[in-house]
């Protein structure tokens, strides 16, 4: 089960269109899953609610296989359509505010993935030891402002937190392609391919990659194809699990049936 | 952990033998690479017309394969499981020639489940699925420990009936664990004529019979290598960088020709920016005459395809005749029961190059995730 877990919801108003397209190429590629990210600045304001409205017409139905060649035995034309998640993006960039991550809240509750995207050393320190979050995202684009260590890495790593790399920044910009390959060979090398995933964070359909094009960008990770091949995958029993595993998690305990 | 990357891929594989065919009735090599090859896509012949063959033998050929063809068909079918267990289907399975794979599926990602001429069902699955499931495999030898597993149930076997314990296990597993309805084509072969035999599908099965469609068409003005005096022989196989080369080539020309490739047309001349490529000296303009069947394609029409080509380069006075098969990028297997898996290919295809004199030269590809060896 391929698997995108970062396609940006476009904020009110905006570039709605975009993103049915982005779905469509998702799904042309190959794609079981996919979690539209609503990304958060700050947390001083609360959280608004979740904007983020799952439409089962969003998706195309693929064709129906009467109409094609009998003989196509090509998983497009699986009848499953694209299953979808919601996720929230926290930037963390101030340490004394609150974040309010535990499982009491409401508004967190009602996404199926909580990320955060640290800014500062501190506060990546934090999301590995106590933050109770499913996602650790940096922004790979950039110089992170700060070395990643090992021991706290792999105490993440031991919590259950997965990192995120996103390959569409390389896409978009040519410093950001350096920085993504140094950054991401850095975490490949604190985490030898451990609880890593690779999302797009594509903003437009043509930054989207197919799932064997992706594995092929983990080898300049330093990732062979079966990690760099588990880092797009999800088993139905990780990360994004079945409810009655990962209680903890934020993770909506009545959406069994989108799983 | 180098600094750099080091792009370690793993590889694809080519294996090239020598083999005689004989009479019809003995099995060689070649004819067991086609036999032990079960689930096959497409079949294409490449026959060169001479200068002395013109239209007339091109029609004959084209009526000559299509008659061959027009038995070939297969049905596509909506089954549960179960119907697997089903003891008027178990009749058709012990008479030999029937087989089934499932369609629309990716071996690397869902479960696959064919059911092999030798009357064996074989689930492919994923874990959450072999937790669920229930029965007894094995884990799969091209995945990371663990990630699938391989589950052969013999429904021929005798011993396989209701009121045998397996038996009621397995169908209570496919009645409660695994319930679900899913697309296979399947094929029921009568050794004898050659015919599809009708299988009672149920009423709900949507079976549709579908003829492997044959399409011929001839390369025009193309150079043709000599392929009489290839450096193989019996007693020291290929040696040698040179003559492997020489071999090699031949592959890639029958591949362009395949294709359909402008790079081997006598009148081409391209740029040597995008293409160098040469046709192996001594190449001489010719006609290819390409037939092509697609579809799913039962072992036997290979092996019955094998002894016509024989027979038309006896007839006809060829140099030469090949034969490309391609095998289902997601079948369960590729040759004999070797567990076939797809990592960025999945190929499992062949290629019988026969000559006159009865040899024959078998290449096979195979893709990185394999475990078939010679």
């Amino acid at each position: 089960m391929f698997v995108d877990l970062n396609v940006p919801w476009p904020e009110a108003g905006q570039n709605a269109p975009e993103l049915k397209k982005t779905l469509e190429m998702l799904q042309s590629f190959g794609y079981d899953f996919v979690a539209y990210n609503h990304v958060v600045p700050n947390a001083k304001t609360s959280f608004k609610p979740n904007p983020i409205k799952i439409d089962s017409a969003q998706t195309n139905t693929k064709p129906s296989t009467e109409t094609l060649s009998p003989l196509i035995s090509n998983a497009q034309l699986d009848a499953q359509p694209l299953r979808q998640l919601t996720r929230l993006t926290i930037i963390a960039d101030d340490q004394n505010s609150n974040y309010q991550l535990n499982n009491t809240n409401p508004v967190l509750n009602s996404y199926d993935i909580l990320a955060i995207r640290p800014t500062t050393e501190r506060l990546f320190q934090q999301a590995c030891q106590t933050f109770d979050v499913d996602i650790i995202s940096l922004d790979m684009g950039s110089r992170l402002p700060f070395y990643m260590k090992g021991p706290t890495v792999n105490l993440a790593i031991s919590r259950g937190i997965h990192f995120e790399i996103c390959y569409a920044p390389a896409i978009r910009d040519q410093t950001a392609r350096k920085h993504l390959i140094t950054n991401a060979a850095a975490l490949i090398r604190l985490t030898k391919g451990k609880n890593v995933i690779i999302t797009s964070e594509a903003q437009r359909a043509m930054e989207v990659r197919g799932p064997y094009d992706v594995i092929n960008l983990g080898s300049i990770f330093s990732l062979n194809q079966a990690l760099a091949k588990n880092c797009i995958t999800i088993n139905l029993t990780s990360n994004v699990a079945t409810p009655q595993q990962h209680d903890d998690k934020h993770i909506k305990a009545s959406c069994p049936q989108k799983l | 952990m180098s600094v750099h990357p080091t792009f370690d891929q793993p590889n694809s594989r080519l294996i090239v033998s020598l083999s005689y065919l004989s009479d019809p009735d003995k099995t060689s090599p070649a004819t067991k690479t086609a036999e032990t090859h079960p689930f096959n896509h497409s079949a294409k012949v490449l026959l060169p017309l001479t200068s002395n063959s013109n239209q007339t033998t091109r029609t004959r050929w084209e009526k000559g394969f299509h008659q061959h063809g027009q038995a070939s068909k297969f049905h596509k079918v909506s089954l549960p499981l179960r119907f697997f267990l089903d003891t008027t289907f178990q009749q058709h399975v012990r008479r030999g020639g029937t087989m089934a794979l499932q369609c629309n599926v990716r071996i690397d990602q869902d479960d696959v489940f064919a059911l092999l001429p030798s009357g064996t069902l074989l689930l492919n699955v994923t874990k959450p699925t072999y937790e669920k499931l229930g029965l007894v495999g094995k884990p799969s030898q091209l995945s990371p420990k663990g990630e699938r597993y391989q589950i052969s149930v013999d429904i021929s076997a005798p011993s396989f009936k209701p009121t045998n314990k397996l038996y009621e296990r397995v169908k209570w597993c496919f009645e409660h664990t695994l319930p679900n309805t899913y697309d296979f084509y399947m094929s029921s072969i009568d050794s004898s004529t050659g015919a599809l035999r009708d299988i009672p599908f149920p009423p709900d099965a949507n079976a549709k019979t579908i003829s492997n469609p044959f399409t011929s068409h001839t390369e025009e003005n193309v150079l043709i290598p000599p392929m009489s005096n290839l450096p193989l022989s019996f007693s020291s196989g290929i040696d040698g960088a040179e003559d492997q080369e020489t071999v090699l080539e031949r592959l890639e020309w029958i591949g362009m020709v395949a294709c359909g490739a402008d790079r081997i047309r006598a009148t081409d001349k391209v740029d040597p920016f995008i293409s160098v490529y040469s046709t192996p000296e001594a190449s001489t303009p010719g006609d290819v005459f390409i037939g092509t069947w697609t579809g799913f394609i039962p072992a036997k029409q290979i092996l019955d395809l094998i002894t016509g080509l024989r027979d038309l380069i006896k007839q006809d006075s060829l140099p030469w005749a090949a034969l490309l098969v391609s095998g289902f990028r997601d079948s369960p297997i590729s040759w004999r029961q070797s567990e076939h898996g797809y990592a960025s290919n999945g190929e499992n295809d062949y290629v019988l190059l026969v000559l006159p004199d009865g040899r024959c030269v078998v290449f096979q590809a195979l893709g990185s995730e394999d475990t078939f060896a010679i």
